[in-house]
């Protein structure tokens, strides 16, 4: 049985491990609240807290910044490509155009076009599989007709869980990652493996954003037209 | 007023206080003028409903006291005097209460139409100071429905009650989005406009008429955003179009506005008193028929640094605002922004002469 069982993981193709990797990000439906520190390069922090929902994966996504002060009501909605800010000073809603999304979200290390990403098939095809002792080591490029800034991803995956546990980010003709996203702590909630502690390091600028999950629930239905441009100023605010 | 205090405080209070100080030059000299700023916000979901208070204190020192005619050209006119008013005011006070597909907001609110940054000719109710464009705006007494309609749109309708309802104000939106590429709304307004009286330096109000267009989309990646009105009493448009674009670092971005407007002049010798009131009481949007907005931002981990201008293309006068903004901690921010009006006496910019603007807000 242990020898049939190595065999299906090592007959593992690189397009199989992909669909296993996404297939792990895509749940129906989450609410929860995350804490994001971003730590600049002179180590100095700002902390914001973000309640989020999520619809199809992260195919749909709400987000709206609770803490600090400042920033209370700001929120930005995700519909595949497309993103909304909202700002309650002046009661606007934006749709922020492709060129923008280069931006990094709110300072932090990630940028708009990360949290647009989706699944990985979505944008990316595997070129290449490895294997070590724990984990696998999947290198991505990006699909023919794809506009993204990330010449290629390498990720080191969890043969138990498939969550992806390092995410190297090259920028297009580099060869040294730009980027490392890196996930852990990860806990089942709800039969789904959630990484609870997120960690995006910029590799050059040597700032980062950590994000720790306080609170996710995969079990509460997610009313699909909370995820619409003209509710957002309501749920924002409320 | 104390038993509202009560209430407010027994509801968990959030809110900031903030200083601002301006140091301006007026006919040569340098004044001072500052203000102390609490708002507190009260809100609470019950059900289906929700409501909101922004309860603002301002207290002003300083040169508290102007003549307005000090800002224009000579024409030797009598002291039009203006005053900054410490005062107690709601910035926002409604109820909400949601009914799919219907949703209902009475009281102070945000109009928030429009696309544009720097001006707004579609929200006809809220004024945007030309100093910070993005700073809060006092809400509007309205009765508001939204109605979802299929799909991504829905119809925004309004009401603002004047002494009868012959004067009042009421029209609507229809607001959409196309396959996720496309924002738009159009719509109809019949409002109360205010406007000063050329001869007798009063304040009149007339009926206006107008349709409303806005949009935001992309071109080529680039965003492009625009937003219009037609008068249908006096035939005359008032048109924006903008772009914004991020440059490949991620952390610069730049954004340029230009503004028609038929309601404003084209040669600025004819510029007169009225013109001059109109547009400081915010009752026009600009003097000139052309103006050009551009702004380039630079964030750099906790500064944002950045610099404005607007040109009126007409009489060639310019205000140019270079800024900066640090955040302290998660709850304290600095804004330091300063500005230096160009062109001709007489000009719409060259009158305003230099200033700078500090502001230090605690959020709680």
């Amino acid at each position: 049985m242990f020898t049939l069982f190595t065999f299906i993981i090592l007959a593992l193709s690189p397009e199989e491990l992909l669909s296993k990797v996404d297939s792990v990000a895509i749940f129906p439906h989450s609410i929860g609240v995350m804490e994001e520190t971003i730590i600049t390069t002179t180590g100095k922090k700002r902390t914001f807290k973000i309640k989020f929902y999520t619809k199809n994966g992260m195919d749909k996504q709400l987000m709206v910044y609770i803490f600090p002060p400042q920033v209370r009501g700001n929120s930005f909605l995700i519909i595949g490509d497309n993103v909304w800010a909202y700002f309650p000073e002046t009661g606007r809603i934006r749709k922020i155009a492709s060129h923008a999304k280069k931006q990094k979200m709110m300072g932090s290390d990630f940028t708009y076009e990360d949290m647009t990403m989706g699944t990985y098939k979505k944008k990316f095809k595997p070129v290449n599989l490895n294997e070590e002792k724990d984990i696998y080591v999947l290198t991505l490029i990006p699909k023919e007709n794809v506009k993204i800034s990330y010449g290629k991803l390498v990720l080191r995956v969890d043969k138990k869980t498939y969550v992806p546990l390092v995410v190297d980010f090259y920028r297009k003709g580099e060869d040294k990652p730009y980027k490392t996203l890196i996930q852990e702590d990860i806990k089942i909630v709800d039969y789904i493996p959630t990484p609870m502690h997120v960690v995006m390091r910029n590799n050059e600028t040597g700032s980062e954003t950590e994000i720790r999950t306080i609170r996710i629930d995969y079990k509460t239905k997610v009313e699909d037209d909370l995820f619409s441009p003209k509710r957002l100023r309501e749920v924002s605010e409320e | 007023m104390n038993i509202l205090l009560f209430v407010i405080l027994a509801i968990k209070p959030e809110g900031f206080f903030e200083y601002q100080g301006e140091i301006f030059n007026l006919k040569g000299e340098y004044k001072f003028v500052g203000y102390s700023k609490l708002n507190l916000t009260s809100r609470q979901r019950i059900s289906s409903s929700y409501f909101r208070t922004d309860l603002v204190y301002i207290s002003y020192h300083g040169k508290t006291q102007y003549d307005l005619a000090d800002f224009m050209p000579e024409y030797a006119l009598p002291s039009i005097p203006f005053t900054y008013k410490s005062r107690l005011y709601f910035r926002n006070a409604f109820l909400r209460v949601r009914i799919s597909p219907l949703t209902l907001q009475f009281g102070r609110q945000q109009i928030g139409w429009g696309t544009g940054y720097a001006f707004n000719p579609t929200n006809v109710f809220q004024k945007k100071s030309i100093l910070d464009p993005s700073y809060e705006l006092d809400g509007v007494d309205a009765l508001r429905m939204f109605l979802d309609i299929a799909g991504s749109f829905d119809v925004d309708l309004l009401y603002i009650p004047e002494n009868s309802i012959d004067s009042s104000s009421y029209g609507g939106r229809l607001r959409g989005n196309v396959k996720g590429f496309l924002d738009f709304s159009l719509g109809y307004l019949d409002y109360l406009s205010t406007y000063m009286d050329p001869v007798i330096f009063l304040p009149f109000k007339k009926k206006n008429k107008i349709f409303t267009l806005d949009f935001s989309t992309e071109f080529l990646g680039i965003g492009v955003h625009g937003e219009g009105t037609y008068n249908l009493k006096t035939k005359k448009k008032i048109g924006l179009l903008g772009i914004d674009y991020t440059f490949n670092d991620g952390l610069t971005s730049c954004l340029l506005e230009y503004l028609r407007n038929e309601e404003g002049k084209d040669n600025f010798r004819d510029y007169n008193p009225a013109d001059w009131l109109d547009y400081f009481s915010g009752y026009t949007l600009t003097m000139g028929q052309n103006e050009f907005f551009f702004n380039l931002e630079r964030i750099h981990e906790l500064f944002t640094f950045k610099i404005s201008s607007i040109t009126n293309i007409n009489d060639k006068s310019t205000i140019v605002m270079p800024g900066i903004s640090y955040s302290f901690n998660d709850y304290t921010s600095l804004q330091i922004t300063s500005y230096v009006g160009l062109g001709r006496d007489g000009t719409e910019y060259s009158n305003i002469n230099d200033g700078v603007i500090f502001r230090i807000r605690v959020g709680f």
